[in-house]
This record gives structure tokens, sequence and C-alpha cells, in this order.
């Protein structure tokens, strides 16, 4: 499998492949709409990519009037009737039912009222020539009406007029900015995953097998989650500029945005850790946690666990699992409460124990606990820090997940005049490095970086970027750019607000 | 003298121009020797994994012939160990395997070693340090182009175990420049003359610090210490008890370059 070898950097020269090899089945879940089908499945017939190494599969997810195959259409394709029943109903489960059949290498996943400039499918097949690891974005931009028939449409099309089918249109502003703002996604950030939209995405089969496709519980939104693991399995979103799209007409979330966002929050609040504004509206605990942590507790105090976590989970909304290693199968032994020689040890256990938080996990009083080992402990899933700290280290954790964002590097350490270490660890780094042959560690130093800081060079690279006032100024900047109508004044005035109240409210 | 690299390189210099301008003085000091003087090993042990290691490291010296003083400081020889002798022993490395109680101190064995060799050099090699293949011959290359009384090695590379990592420091730091008269060396990279150091008191019989004896004694008695180049040879801060603070977080100022396990070069022998 041919993968990404540093961070999520990708060429730039790619073209077109003239002898394109792979297949590629398109995947339509509609339900009803039949007219904007003939529309998508007319521009898709125009598609330059060659036609023997393309089928597509409309699946017709229990339309009020049965969709039929239109005469313009693809070669090869292919109307499957998804029959609904309880839990299987929606795009997410009709999706992933039907693509779980097909064996093409890569799939295309498209909404059903879109139209194609013919070379977009070959522009998101580039990259799938190029390596295993792509996921490809289409571009694309909204009208409001369209007038054209299917056979006015191919018409057009043959005549070189994608561009001109329409004078008016709009970009989601947002959405085009954060994209900007990333390189184009080559350097995401923690966010960069939320430019995942749905529309018109591609990625080799093999990718969805190992993501586990669309999560099922989600009805709509089940992109942005899907954005959020692809971005933590380390995968390499790409948006492809060339790869242009009409969109017939606004999307559902556009429309009814406050009833869609009630309805999600909470399912995404689960499943994406990144999602503080949400999860910091309650106190539940949530699915996925923000940070794993690892804890050599041998040699420590309750109190030194405790300042350790409550330092790290500062931030409203971020939650942590912690597995905290000592010999505790020494507590066995014949003890009494007044010459207990492990008084430390048995009062972590009887406190936190029946946490669900931690997890106590074994080990002999004497292991050397090495890097490789430690990276081989973290269970690499949706969250996106792994930590790991000797209980007594003298670094704020939470700083230190900030700086290993900040550096770009995949994995941070700093280690303390006691010789105390703690490290983090980047999802997408660790994700990657397990699907390399050869130890993580070396791995993760290759595909992204690595950097050991003492205690001293971290104090003052702390001191240095003053981070409140840093921040302030960024987030003025960043969110100042969004401001493009008098109700986005409003939520703009409204966080800054909340931002101001909640710092006063925080330093007392 | 063939060395005026201590004027050319800095801490600009990037690891493939040290090893190139390595190559260089290695090449022209050995073009001026027909035969190199004898030499015994002092080796004190108390670790039989690293004894094993640091065995497979002597064998593979590119030094054709010397002697072994293994001091056993209260373990004894595992068979694997005692195979790795006879293969030492058929390749002209003489090995002399000596006991000593676990009270004897690092020093008294040191000394103990050194005092019972007849070559014309000593060499002090630790078992917990890595060792390159040319390094025995590199050091005895520097005694005869300097004439120095103590020929060792820079601290330029540092494997801290905790961290599997080895970090490069080069040309700035009080340790870590090279190929110049100094009073410091790595202690695990001591060759000095025979008779200098008996002059000195070989290693003394302290407990610790029992490289700082020899050299200081070397220089109170007017003789000279040359520093040359660390490549080629790994210091080792591996991990200690629990309880053992050895701060060895200060390694990581003024850190040149850095790679995850050791450092993968032939100038360090084969470790993956």
């Amino acid at each position: 499998m041919k993968l990404g070898t540093f961070r999520f950097s990708r060429p730039h020269d790619l073209v077109i492949t003239l002898k394109p090899r792979l297949s590629v089945g398109i995947v339509i879940a509609c339900r009803d709409g039949q007219e904007k089908l003939n529309l998508v499945l007319a521009s898709l017939s125009m598609q330059s990519y060659p036609a023997k190494l393309v089928s597509v599969y409309v699946i017709d997810d229990g339309s009020a009037n049965p969709l039929v195959l239109p005469k313009i259409r693809p070669k090869n394709t292919k109307l499957v009737a998804y029959k609904n029943s309880e839990g299987k109903w929606g795009k997410t489960a009709a999706t992933s039912d039907v693509v779980s059949q097909i064996k093409t290498d890569v799939l295309w996943f498209i909404d059903a009222d879109m139209v194609f400039e013919p070379d977009h499918l070959a522009h998101h097949m580039k990259w799938h020539h190029d390596a295993d690891d792509y996921v490809v974005l289409g571009w694309k931009r909204f009208v409001k009406d369209w007038q054209y028939t299917p056979e006015e449409l191919v018409q057009r099309l043959t005549n070189n007029g994608f561009n001109d089918l329409h004078k008016e249109s709009w970009g989601k502003e947002l959405w085009e900015a954060r994209v900007s703002l990333t390189n184009d996604l080559e350097k995401p950030g923690i966010d960069g995953y939320r430019a995942f939209v749905g529309a018109t995405f591609s990625m080799k089969n093999s990718q969805w097998k190992n993501l586990g496709g669309y999560n099922r519980k989600l009805v709509t939104g089940e992109d942005t989650e899907l954005g959020w693991r692809v971005f933590v399995n380390g995968l390499r979103t790409v948006v492809d500029r060339q790869a242009l799209s009409w969109h017939l007409g606004y999307s559902t979330v556009e429309v009814h945005k406050n009833q869609i966002q009630r309805h999600n929050d909470p399912t995404f609040a689960q499943y994406i850790p990144q999602m503080y504004r949400i999860r910091e509206k309650s106190k539940f605990n949530w699915l996925v946690p923000t940070y794993q942590v690892i804890v050599d507790a041998r040699e420590t105090t309750l109190d030194q666990i405790l300042k350790l976590r409550e330092k790290l989970l500062a931030t409203p909304g971020s939650t942590a699992r912690f597995t905290l290693l000592a010999p505790w199968s020494l507590l066995n032994r014949r003890y009494t409460p007044v010459s207990d020689l492990y008084t430390d040890l048995r009062e972590i256990r009887n406190w936190l124990s029946q946490d669900p938080q931690f997890v106590l996990e074994t080990i002999p009083a004497d292991q050397l606990i090495s890097i490789e080992w430690i990276l081989e402990e973290f269970e690499v899933g949706s969250t996106p820090y792994y930590v790991f700290a000797d209980a007594q280290t003298s670094i704020n954790l939470k700083e230190l997940t900030e700086y290993l964002l900040e550096s770009e590097q995949g994995l941070v350490g700093v280690v303390d005049k006691k010789d105390q270490r703690a490290m983090a660890v980047f999802a997408p780094a660790i994700a990657r490095a397990t699907k390399f042959q050869g130890p993580l560690y070396q791995n993760i130093s290759d595909l992204w970086g690595i950097q050991w800081l003492n205690d001293d060079q971290f104090i003052k690279l702390q001191r240095g970027k003053n981070t409140l006032i840093k921040h302030f100024f960024s987030f003025l900047k960043r969110e100042g750019r969004k401001i493009n109508s008098p109700r986005q004044l409003f939520i703009f005035l409204k966080t800054l607000f909340t931002l101001i109240a909640r710092e006063l409210f925080r330093r007392g | 003298m063939t060395s005026g690299l201590s004027k050319t390189l800095n801490r600009f210099t990037t690891f493939s121009q040290e090893i190139a301008s390595i190559e260089t003085l290695r090449k022209n000091r050995r073009s001026k020797i027909k035969k190199y003087p004898t030499l015994s090993v002092l080796v004190s042990t108390i670790r039989p994994d690293d004894l094993t290691s640091l065995l497979s490291q002597l064998m593979n010296q590119s030094l054709p012939t010397f002697e072994v003083r293994l001091g056993l400081h209260g373990i004894e020889l595992s068979a694997n160990h005692k195979k790795q002798i006879s293969a030492l022993n058929r390749r002209k490395v003489k090995t002399v395997v000596q006991k000593f109680e676990a009270d004897n101190t690092l020093g008294t064995i040191l000394s103990s070693l050194a005092s019972g060799s007849n070559s014309e050099f000593i060499a002090k090699m630790d078992d917990d340090d890595f060792y390159g293949p040319e390094h025995l011959r590199d050091l005895l290359d520097a005694a005869i182009d300097t004439g120095a009384d103590v020929v060792g090695r820079a601290m330029n590379y540092i494997y801290l175990e905790p961290l599997d990592v080895t970090l490069r420091k080069f040309g700035r730091g009080s340790m870590q420049t090279v190929e110049h008269f100094s009073d410091w060396i790595c202690g695990g990279t001591i060759l000095a003359k025979r008779t200098s150091a008996q002059a000195a008191g070989w290693f003394g019989d302290g407990k610790s610090a029992v490289d700082h004896y020899l050299l200081s004694g070397v220089t109170n008695n007017g003789g000279k210490i040359w520093r040359t180049y660390g490549a080629g040879y790994i210091y080792r801060r591996g991990f200690t008890p629990h309880t053992y603070v050895t701060n060895y977080s200060k390694y990581l100022n003024n850190v040149s370059e850095k790679v995850v396990g050791l450092w993968p070069h032939q100038i360090f022998g084969e470790h993956r």
C-alpha cells in the first residue's frame, strides 16, 4: 500500500492519468427527486474517465414513486432498490449496505442533486492512481434554479459549456475560507476535518472498509463524522479545485440550520472530541475521550494524579481515559493499615478503581517503560491525543498537547530534572505509523517528526508565546473573516462576549 | 600533526560534513603508520547483557591485534560469553579474564587490570556504551599523530535510553569541540601511554570518578590530553532504578540533531 510519507503533504503537479487502470463505483443514494437524478446521470454519462472502468449504483432508499433509470445514463448503471425496514432506511444505512457489496478499486460518493464537469471524476482518479490514502473532495458551487433538460445538458457539456450553465452561483464561504486557510487541507490543523462534505468525495474501497464506512448511528452529518475519522486515521484529504460541479439548490443543512443542529449536536459530541463547544454545554460523559492517557503511577500519590488530571482537563468539554500503571497485584498481600508498604498505591486504587475514567493495569514493580512499549499500549481510535506521563512530571499535560499541535510534530515529549517524562502523540501520526512495517516510534519520527525538550526549554516556549493574548488576536482575525451579514456579526459578538465572560469567570 | 579540524569544524557542521572530514583525517593519519603499538583494553563489567554487547563490538574492531583484560565484577561468564571470548582469541585478540569480588571498587579493578598489562598503551572501554569498528584504531592513530599521553573522544553522540533517541551535539559546549588538547575527554574512551598512566597512579581505588583520577594525574605530571572527534562512540544514559535521579534532561540542551534509536551509520557499527 502506498501512503503519504510526510504529514499531510501531497504532490502539486498531478495531472489527469493518461492510461488509467483503476475501476470506480459511483454511489448515489436517493429518496425521490427523479428529475434531479436524471440530470446527475446525464452529466455522469459525459465523464471523460473511461466508461469501461465505471459502474454506477443508484440506490433507491424508499422513494414514494420508485425511481427509474432514465435513457441518458452511463453504460453500466444499476438501480438498487433498498428495501426499507426498521434500522434499514436512510442514506447512511442504504449506502453502507450497498457499498459493502461493491468491489471496484475506488468509491465515489455523490449527492443526487449535482451536475459534474466532464473531467470531474478524472480529477478524483488522478489522486487514487498516485497513492492509496487520499480522500478527494470535489469543488462545488450552489445554484438556485436550472432550466435545462438532460438532453440539453448533454448538448451543452459536449460543447464545453459547463461553466456557462449558470450565470449566478454561490459558494459556501465558510467552507471555502476553511479550505484556503488550511492550504487546501495540506495543513488541516485540528479543525480542518470540518471541510469534509459528502456531496462529492472519493476514496479507495480498501480505505472505506478500513474506516468502517459511515457510522450508522448518524442519520445526517454522517459526512462530518466520517471526515473526523479520515483525519485521525492519518489519511490525506485533498480538495481538488479542478473537479468542478454545480449543486442544484441549497443543501438541507443550510435551509433548516437550527433544527439540524439540534438533531446532530449531541451525536457529534459523542464521536468527535474536538466539538468542545457542544460538549461544554453539559457535564455528561462522552463516548470518545479527548485524551487517552497512560500514567506510570508507581512512586506517586493520589494528589499528584488528581492534579495531573485537573490540569489536563481545564478546557470545558474535554474528557480523558486514564490507564494507571502500577504493580497493583502487590496490594493483595497481607497488610495492616498502620504498617502498609503501599499506602499511596492502595489509596489511589481505592479511590479511583470504580470510576470509568480510570483503568488500572498491572505492571511489574521494576519494569522499564520504553517509548515503543508505551506507543504499543495506546488503543488508537477516534481520540485525537495520546498522552503518557511519569506521574511525578512537572509538565502541564494540556499545555503539552497544545504544543504538540502547534509544533506540527507527530510526537513531542518533555523530560524534567527529576527524570520524569511526559509525551503527547498526535492521532494521525500514530494511526499512519501502524500501517507501516517496523517500530511505531521510528515510523512516527519518519512520517511526522518527533521532538524532545527538557523542562527549562518547554517552560521558555510557554512563556514566550504569551498564550492568551496571542490566542485572542488569532481568534479575532479568524472569526472576523467570517462576518458577511448582520447575523454573522451577531454570532461573532455573542461568541466574543461568551469567551471574555468565561475568562473573567475563570480568573475569579 | 595532521589535524587542523578544530579550526574548520563548528556548530554549523552537518553530520555528513563531519564524516567527510573524519575520513580525510583518518586517511592522512594512517598513511604515516607502518605498525601499530601494542594495546591492552581494560573492561570492568557488572552486567552480563552489556558484556555480550561489548564483546561483539570488540570482535568487530578493525585494529588487527590487541589484548583484552576483562574484570568480572561479581558476575560469572555465561556459555555465550565463553564462546565470544574464544572467537576473540581466534582473531588475535588475546583475552585475559580476572574475577573480582563484589566489594571491590571500580578504581581497584581497573588499576589492577592495568598493572597486569605489558602493552605500550592501555584503553578503557565501558560495557554500557557503544563503539564503532574503528574506535580503537582511531584512538591509536590520534595518539601516534599528536604524541599526547592520553587520547579520548569528545561527547558528540549521546543515547538516552528512556527516550530511545541519539542526540548529536557538535561544535558547541565544552565537551563537544574536537581535535585539540584538553583536560577532559569521555571516560569510556580513554587511551593512554602505559608509562604515563602508571605514573598517574592508574585509576586510583575509588568507587567513582576513576576517569578524573587518571586524567588529572596525567595533567599534574605535565602530560597532555588530546580530544579527538566523538563519531564512532555513543555515550549511553540508560534507565536507572525508579528512585534514582540522574537528570539526563540536561543533555537536551544545544542539540544539533537527533534520531530515534542508535545513530544509524557505519561509523557506529551495525546496531539495527
